[in-house]
């Protein structure tokens, strides 16, 4: 017994070394205990309400860490950067959102096949006026297919490659199309003369045009679908000794701001359009 | 003796606070100097392994309360540094060795050992950290920053030392 003793005292720094270790070890496992959690939940809050303290007033009486506070300056800046850049990607985004949304909206009500086209180079403010669309052949589009956005009719296709599309455009001087106002059927020849506004061309004196009338393609057109909007009559004026009266009609296209259009892929009737040559050709 | 033990006790609190508020605003890329290390080495050099062993464990356990890490951790690293550098204690000539450049050698080696088992137990413990990284970059780095602190309070408090060393 006594020689166990003074084994013990001898090495009892080793033993102490042991137990310790082992109480440690204890602890180490005893992290998931639910009690110790609580304490340690308990401590931590003070320790953190201490040190958010502390640093604050020392930061009142001497900014430490310079360099930190430099490096620091420097990754906010960086970090400005970027979330101005997200800022203003997300502002778009959310403007293309809206816009889709009622492209879709547009799409899904309509009674054609549509194929959705974005516009990809332009040509506006000269006197032929167009549009490149990221739509062709491969996606279904040829040539004189008409082409409209959700507010109504944009142009109709001149031009088809594989990937892309030329669109004349309604304010372009060879661009003609058969249209109706709305109210009264009285029909007409769309056509621009360069100026702010469409006009509907060889439109009797007599006849019944009123500002506020809505015009629409009509059912005369070989090439366009009848009842597609077209713009509004904002003017109409009469020139003395003149039959016919002057129709101004605003787009309701805005063609400098146009992002997204739909190609119609409609056909007219071939026994029409055949029938309607030969008739031309005759005369 | 006893009252050695109680000034041990109050330096042990104001480290303690020391290293929860001050430390961490001179940390470089998160690595901070292990203040509470040094007065357990200069403990298990002045007063021996045991003395070592058991200040190193309840320091060690007080500094794992009061952390986000694992309980046991701090007290089973700081046990073992009051154990090593305990083993450096002699009893005939304790202000020599604790001016000594030998001081520093022990001051190094304990927080190295420290250290690696402290770093290798947390890192071991958080499975999505890259090991060998890490390892040698908060082993070394905190032991370099904690030496230079030892460094510091040994030439700076070395007469206080041997005036203590010499009323004991």
């Amino acid at each position: 017994m006594i020689r166990i003793f003074n084994i013990f005292f001898k090495f009892k720094a080793y033993f102490l070394l042991i137990i310790l270790i082992i109480v440690s070890s204890f602890l180490l496992f005893q992290n998931n205990n639910i009690q110790i959690k609580q304490i340690r939940s308990n401590t931590i809050l003070a320790i953190g309400y201490l040190q958010e303290n502390f640093s604050d007033f020392f930061n009142m009486i001497w900014i430490p860490h310079i360099l930190s506070i430099a490096e620091e300056n420097n990754v906010l800046r960086k970090q400005n950067v970027i979330l101005s850049e997200e800022l203003s990607r997300l502002r778009e985004a959310s403007l293309e959102n809206i816009r889709l949304k009622k492209l879709l909206e547009f799409k899904q009500s309509s009674k054609y096949n549509l194929v959705t086209a974005k516009v990809v180079g332009k040509s506006i403010n000269l006197i032929r006026n167009y549009l490149t669309l990221n739509v062709g052949s491969d996606d279904g589009v040829n040539i004189n297919m008409p082409v409209i956005s959700e507010k109504g009719l944009v142009g109709k296709v001149i031009s088809v490659s594989d990937k892309y599309c030329i669109v004349e455009i309604l304010k372009s001087k060879n661009f003609k199309a058969s249209v109706i106002i709305e109210r009264s059927r009285v029909p007409g020849i769309l056509n621009w003369n360069g100026g702010e506004n469409l006009i509907i061309s060889e439109v009797a004196k007599n006849l019944d045009i009123r500002v506020g009338d809505i015009v629409k393609t009509s059912e005369y057109s070989s090439i366009f679908p009848d009842n597609i909007e077209v713009g509004t009559v904002v003017a109409v004026s009469y020139d003395t000794g003149n039959l016919f009266q002057k129709v101004e009609v605003k787009s309701y296209v805005d063609f400098s701001t146009i992002e997204e259009t739909f190609v119609l892929l409609y056909k007219p009737d071939s026994s029409r359009v055949i029938l309607e040559k030969l008739i031309y050709e005759k005369d | 003796m006893v009252i050695d033990y109680l000034k041990y006790i109050g330096i042990a609190i104001i480290l303690f606070l020391i290293q929860k508020t001050f430390i961490p605003l001179i940390s470089i890329q998160m690595i901070s100097p292990d203040l509470p290390i040094l007065l357990v080495i200069y403990i298990g050099v002045r007063r021996g392994q045991i003395s070592g062993l058991i200040f190193g464990f309840f320091f060690g356990l007080l500094i794992d309360i009061f952390s986000s890490t694992f309980l046991g951790l701090s007290a089973l690293s700081y046990l073992i540094a009051g154990f090593i550098a305990g083993y450096f204690h002699d009893e005939n000539r304790p202000a020599e060795i604790l001016q000594s450049y030998f001081y520093i050698f022990i001051m190094f080696l304990v927080i190295i050992i420290s250290n690696l088992i402290y770093y290798t137990i947390f890192i071991q413990g958080n499975n999505n950290l890259p090991y060998g990284y890490l390892l040698l970059k908060f082993v070394l780095g905190s032991s370099f920053y904690t030496l230079i602190f030892g460094v510091i309070f040994m030439f700076s408090l070395s007469k206080k030392i041997v005036k203590s060393v010499g009323e004991v």
